[in-house]
């Protein structure tokens, strides 16, 4: 499971996606919270300096004149500031003043930074700033960020006999701020991400699919070209992945195109080659038959045998003569001398079949568009179109359909020769014409293979169909030179 | 003379029309002295607590008298002496002992005294230390400490830690303290008590009433240690120089208050019941403080 997580497009793809977006989203707020948080530090610094500024102005006219009441004044309002409804507003959270002996001379809050108290002994914190405090004045104030402190200052000479003035912010206010903002930041990412990756996932998926599924098709392509693979998702968009399922039913018809071509060129030369055999060894076949059906001959003419004797001649010649047929009709001869076939052999064949017909009742039409005569020997002509209706004739039932039709165009013979019998099964049709391929009552099987070869010997074409409700075999014969 | 008038023509014309002249300013001038406002002097620390109390009694007053009445502010009991003394003022309210001050030098005179709502009416000093100082006792405990005065003019803001310290036999409170300040108001004295700024404050039982009424919690940070013995209320004076009967009005007027509901309403504004005839034998005891006081 583990493996195909991690390598497969249909997992990838949308993981990518998502990580992607998080990442993006990650760094983007990651960067924001870095710079805000700095800016809260601007923030202090400057709410620090307007305070100042704000304190000076009644701060240091009392202190002049020794005005206790209108120094702390002075001071006293920034600790009434805060707004209730907004508790992370910056203000400050002390504000003292103290000599040049660092001793408090007023502060803001009297009760726990009294006159007199020596900073070193107010807190720890304030004891830690005593050295870092400015030695000399300046129009800036001078800021303390000591760590691990819980605030930090902000400090400014205010007079020329040393007494300076010392202001604190708590650094919750930035810890409050800033998690306000993280917080929200984090809810708002999470809420996008929440509505971004689903989206996400589902486009990878989207993407991805139609790639695994071509690359499953491809390989059980690849293992057998003729398997059936269920048809695949019709797809809306023109985009490249449409065109790679193109592509890839272009190829898987192309593939199978081949292999049908393939096995048929292989079953061809099949049949070819048994040919040969046949006509080789029925060529070898006739020399000694004619030999014996001459040597018959001369026994019945010559012969002074009884009559037993004559009745097992008549049987021998009679075998013989079957022999005699058979190797005739697996020996074709491909330039047969003859006559031209003709309108008239058509008919020929119309009557020749017509009593064959008639004795199931099969209704036989014919129709032609002959000449007179083409150029085409008319014994294989003949003999083809006989072989094919007796297949026929065989094939229908009891009043039943056979029809012949018969074209002559300009280069080609074509025949067609149709029954309405019952169809020949689709796993019996490749090797149709293969000899034995079907054994009748009367017949040897061999019908069909003959007019194969014949056909094949002509250079012609036949194939087997099914039009409508007729299985029918079409052939076409070039038309040559007259021989 | 062809560019002179008829009235200008001769010298009895000349005359006439001088005498008309001068009517009209000297009439004038007589409206004008009726139309003036009266001034009264008030201490500012009133401003502070009701800001909006004064523009309501200027009305009421300008309506019963039938004339306009002005307040006229100053911050320290110093600058309202330096107002009265400059007669920049027909009337003022004066704390008990600025008034004690001016009387001796007749520069006022005593018009009406303010009845506080105390049931006693009386007027007194109370020390105060911070609530949550419970040792200290006494005065004695405070040497050395910081301590915070109203105004070195007022009577129970200042005048009577003196006369204590000089009965303890320390005549400089400056010396007895460690540090002491002015904070201009007995509300201000009560705000740096209770703030922790001082460890101690004088302030005057009028104040801390109504600091009790306006700021409650204000007043529960800080403790009575000790109170002084009463003196007369600060009253309303008449500045020497105004005509008796501009006096006898606003006299008649302020006595009048308490019967109708507006001037009840403002009267509980600022925490009295009414006033009375100014009785000067409730100011007597302020004698010994004066002789404290030497001449500031």
């Amino acid at each position: 499971m583990m493996p195909q997580f991690t390598s497969s497009l249909r997992y990838r793809l949308p993981l990518w996606g998502v990580l992607l977006i998080a990442v993006t989203t990650l760094a983007i707020s990651l960067a924001l919270m870095a710079d805000i948080r700095g800016r809260v530090r601007d923030n202090i610094a400057a709410n620090a300096m307007v305070v100042v500024k704000s304190v000076e102005a009644r701060l240091l006219p009392a202190l002049a004149n020794d005005d206790v009441w209108m120094a702390y004044q002075s001071l006293a309002w920034l600790m009434e500031i805060s707004h209730p409804g907004r508790p992370a507003t910056i203000h400050p959270h002390n504000l003292l003043v103290v000599d040049e002996n660092r001793r408090i001379v007023v502060s803001a809050r009297p009760k726990q930074f009294p006159m007199f108290m020596a900073l070193q002994d107010a807190t720890s914190e304030y004891a830690r700033i005593v050295p870092l405090l400015p030695k000399k004045s300046s129009l800036w104030l001078t800021e303390i960020d000591l760590p691990d402190t819980e605030y930090f200052y902000f400090a400014r000479r205010i007079g020329p006999d040393g007494s300076t003035l010392i202001v604190s912010y708590p650094r919750q206010v930035i810890a409050e701020r800033f998690s306000a903002i993280v917080g929200r930041s984090v809810v708002t990412g999470g809420l996008v991400l929440l509505l971004l990756l689903p989206f996400s996932w589902y486009w990878g998926r989207k993407i991805s699919l139609p790639l695994v599924d071509i690359a499953e098709r491809i390989r059980a392509l690849a293992g057998d070209p003729l398997s059936k693979v269920s048809a695949a998702a019709d797809r809306h968009q023109q985009d490249e992945v449409a065109q790679l399922y193109d592509a890839y039913m272009w190829m898987q018809t192309e593939l199978e195109g081949k292999k049908l071509l393939q096995d048929q060129v292989v079953r061809a030369e099949r049949l070819a080659a048994v040919g040969q055999l046949a006509a080789g060894v029925a060529h070898e076949i006739n020399n000694p038959l004619s030999g014996m059906l001459t040597a018959i001959d001369t026994l019945k003419e010559y012969g002074q045998g009884d009559f037993r004797t004559m009745k097992t001649i008549g049987l021998l010649e009679r075998g013989l003569v079957q022999i005699k047929e058979i190797v005739g009709a697996i020996l074709v001869q491909a330039n047969v001398k003859g006559r031209l076939l003709g309108r008239d052999d058509i008919e020929d064949i119309r009557v020749l079949i017509k009593l064959q017909a008639d004795k199931k009742q099969v209704n036989f039409v014919v129709t032609h568009e002959m000449p007179a005569s083409v150029p085409i020997a008319a014994t294989v002509a003949r003999q083809v179109m006989i072989n094919l209706l007796l297949n026929a004739l065989q094939a229908a039932p009891e009043q039943g359909r056979v029809t012949l039709h018969v074209v002559a165009g300009d280069a080609l013979l074509e025949i067609l020769v149709c029954n309405n019998g019952e169809p020949i099964p689709p796993e019996r049709l490749p090797g149709i014409f293969e000899p034995f391929a079907s054994k009748s009552r009367t017949g040897l099987g061999l019908g069909l293979w003959v007019t194969y070869q014949i056909v094949s010997q002509l250079q012609g074409r036949i194939q087997v169909e099914r039009q409508a409700e007729l299985t029918c075999f079409s052939v076409n014969l070039p038309l040559g030179a007259p021989p | 003379m062809p560019m002179r008038g008829p009235i200008l023509s001769d010298w009895s014309g000349r005359v006439l029309l001088l005498l008309c002249l001068m009517v009209f300013p000297l009439a004038s001038l007589a409206d004008w002295h009726e139309d003036r406002p009266l001034r009264i002097g008030v201490n500012a620390s009133v401003l502070k607590q009701h800001p909006e109390v004064l523009p309501e009694w200027e009305r009421y007053l300008s309506a019963r008298l039938k004339r306009p009445v002005a307040f006229v502010h100053r911050d320290t009991y110093r600058e309202m002496m330096d107002v009265i003394k400059q007669q920049e003022v027909e009337f003022a309210w004066l704390s008990t002992f600025p008034y004690a001050y001016m009387a001796h030098r007749g520069r006022v005179k005593l018009l009406v005294t303010p009845v506080p709502r105390n049931k006693s009416g009386g007027y007194a000093a109370y020390l105060l230390v911070p609530s949550s100082d419970s040792q200290t006792r006494s005065i004695e405990d405070l040497r050395g400490r910081v301590f915070a005065f109203a105004d070195p003019y007022s009577l129970t803001g200042y005048q009577v830690m003196r006369l204590w310290l000089r009965q303890l036999g320390e005549p400089d409170p400056n010396r007895f303290f460690r540090k002491t300040f002015f904070t201009r108001s007995h509300h201000n004295t009560i705000t740096a008590v209770a703030s922790g700024l001082a460890d101690g404050g004088m302030v005057d039982s009028y104040a801390w009433d109504r600091a009790i009424d306006s700021a409650p919690g204000l007043a529960a940070e800080v403790r009575i240690v000790t109170r002084s013995v009463e003196y007369g209320f600060p009253p309303v004076v008449t500045v020497s120089g105004v005509a008796a009967r501009y006096a006898a009005a606003m006299r008649d007027v302020l006595l009048a208050m308490d019967k109708d509901d507006e001037g009840r309403r403002l009267l509980q504004g600022v925490g009295l019941i009414g006033f009375t005839i100014g009785d000067p034998r409730r100011y007597k005891n302020l004698s010994q403080l004066l002789d404290a006081a030497g001449n500031p």
